[in-house]
């Protein structure tokens, strides 16, 4: 493991130390978007290519993360069609995840609701154009201000509030269509996986 | 109940968080990977200067563009039999019985010969009703001449059909932008000339946009569009070898079938062609070359190349 190099006044100083920092964080919000497999590699060549710019990052800026955002989520772009690739199984699947060990009782029931909502989720995120869903889930998992994501998608603040508008109005439609109805009775089909194409 | 945006983000929030959670041997690897692609890396240092050695690497090093060109090529051919142009046609359908069943070989292409065909041009803006008509791609190209180091580069382009069998790509200016293409911002406009589109397999999701842009003579399976721009947005192409190659092929939906008789090297991969048909191919693992395909139980099967050489012909013969 890298060795977590702070200096004297507790701010982070060197490579390693931001990898440490900033690691876990990044490889969660691509995990989310592309699977973990994948974003193990995006992750390694988010570091590797902040290494290889770093003279391009201006702390006056603003902190290092969201600059990291900004290589990560140029490097999503390619992958948008694995993205939404996941996004349709979970869609047709409904999302269930298993709850063994979790303890929190209120996390449990907001897990629980929220699994049966998920296939919702997914095919809202689906509707969505990929700037919309970039601007939602950094809003959503990388908890970045409308000005970061301005300067991780290399676009004005005004476009990051229209999108997230859009986004969100999307979910609305497509979630609370799901909570005015009284009870979801079907069950989907999962599909073969391991079968023909689709 | 009315959603309020806090409810959205919370429920946002818990989508998919347990696929969030690193472990030690993870972090670990990425770790491993770094220091090995940047050897400074190790030392923790602030600044470290742009050395040859860094400037070299990219994050994709290790796969060729002949590789992926060649994967692009298999799911071309794939795409071409699942193709129908016209359906009731004379054509006896092909049976995986009949000795007649066709047989093709996919030819190779050379990304560089791409760029250097593109005949660029600048354009303004397009408009919404416009943009809504391109298809989004993600190429990397091979840049570079023998006198200098070949570099690969990724770029961001659009590409349609004009209505006359011709491409036309979209290319914006600069190293990022939205793909929203109604955005102002400044983009180059370059056609392909139609020889050389029809040469290029991993340019086939412009000619099957080219082939639904003649309306009433195309039906193309939207997922088979899908797989084409896969094969031009994938960037995890792993090193040629018969498990990964098959890996990859499945992950794109199509399977890997066992075979007697095929040599070490080659995998056999089949995916639905059109009426219920099947279409395979045989891949030569090591090069990621397809070495034949083959189509069974078509009916009215044309072949789309010789309907796109048909159309420019006339078109450039006129009236």
């Amino acid at each position: 493991m890298p060795v977590d190099d702070h200096d004297e006044t507790g701010a982070s100083a060197g490579f390693s130390a931001v990898y440490t920092e900033h690691v876990d964080a990044i490889y969660g919000f691509l995990a989310r978007r592309v699977g973990a497999q994948l974003a193990e590699e995006l992750t390694a060549q988010t570091f590797v290519e902040a290494l290889s710019r770093h003279d391009t990052y201006d702390p006056d800026r603003g902190p290092i993360g969201p600059w990291l955002y900004g290589i990560a989520a140029n490097l999503l772009r390619r992958h948008y069609r694995q993205e939404e690739r996941a996004l349709r199984a979970i869609a047709a699947y409904a999302g269930r995840v298993p709850l063994a060990g979790e303890d929190d009782v209120e996390r449990v029931e907001s897990r629980v609701v929220a699994d049966e909502r998920w296939p919702a989720v997914a095919e809202a995120l689906l509707a969505m154009s990929a700037g919309e869903r970039d601007v939602l889930l950094l809003y959503a998992w990388a908890d970045l201000p409308y000005s970061a994501i301005a300067g991780v998608l290399d676009v004005p603040v005004g476009t990051v509030r229209s999108r997230l508008s859009r986004a969100r109005g999307r979910l609305t439609a497509i979630l609370g269509d799901l909570s005015s109805s009284s009870e979801d009775t079907s069950d989907p089909t999962p599909t073969d996986q391991i079968g023909r194409r689709r | 109940m009315t959603l309020l945006d806090d409810d959205i983000d919370d429920l946002l929030r818990t989508f998919r968080l347990d696929e969030a959670v690193l472990d030690d041997a993870a972090r670990d690897r990425m770790w491993s990977r770094i220091c090995a692609e940047v050897p400074d890396a190790r030392e923790g240092l602030d600044a470290i200067g742009p050395s040859p050695r860094v400037r070299a690497l990219h994050p994709r090093r290790g796969r060729s563009p002949r590789v992926l060109a060649a994967a692009a090529a298999v799911l071309v051919l794939l795409a071409v039999g699942g193709i129908v142009l016209r359906s009731g046609g004379d054509e006896d359908p092909v049976t995986a019985d009949d000795p007649t069943s066709t047989t093709t070989e996919a030819p190779a292409f050379d990304l560089q010969t791409v760029a250097a065909e593109v005949e660029a041009r600048p354009v303004t803006a397009l408009g919404s009703a416009d943009a809504a008509r391109y298809t989004h791609q993600v190429v990397e190209r091979t840049v570079g001449t023998a006198a200098s180091a070949p570099t690969m580069r990724t770029e961001e382009r659009w590409v349609a059909a004009d209505g006359r069998g011709r491409l036309v790509v979209v290319v914006p200016d600069g190293p990022r932008r939205d793909e929203e293409l109604d955005e102002p911002g400044a983009y180059t406009l370059g056609l392909l000339r139609p020889e050389v589109a029809l040469a290029l397999p991993a340019d086939a999701a412009g000619v099957l946009a080219a082939i639904e842009a003649q309306e009433g003579t195309a039906v193309v399976p939207a997922d088979v569009s899908r797989n084409l721009l896969q094969t031009l947005t994938f960037a995890g192409l792993p090193a040629p070898a018969r498990a990964g190659m098959l890996r990859l092929l499945h992950d794109w939906g199509f399977d890997p079938v066992t075979a007697p008789g095929l040599a070490p090297s080659v995998g056999r991969v089949e995916g639905p062609g059109p009426d219920g048909s099947v279409v395979q191919a045989d891949i030569d693992l090591s090069t990621g070359q397809v070495v034949a395909t083959r189509l069974s139980g078509a009916r009215g099967y044309l072949d789309v190349r010789a309907v796109i050489e048909a159309d420019l012909r006339a078109d450039t013969q006129g009236p």
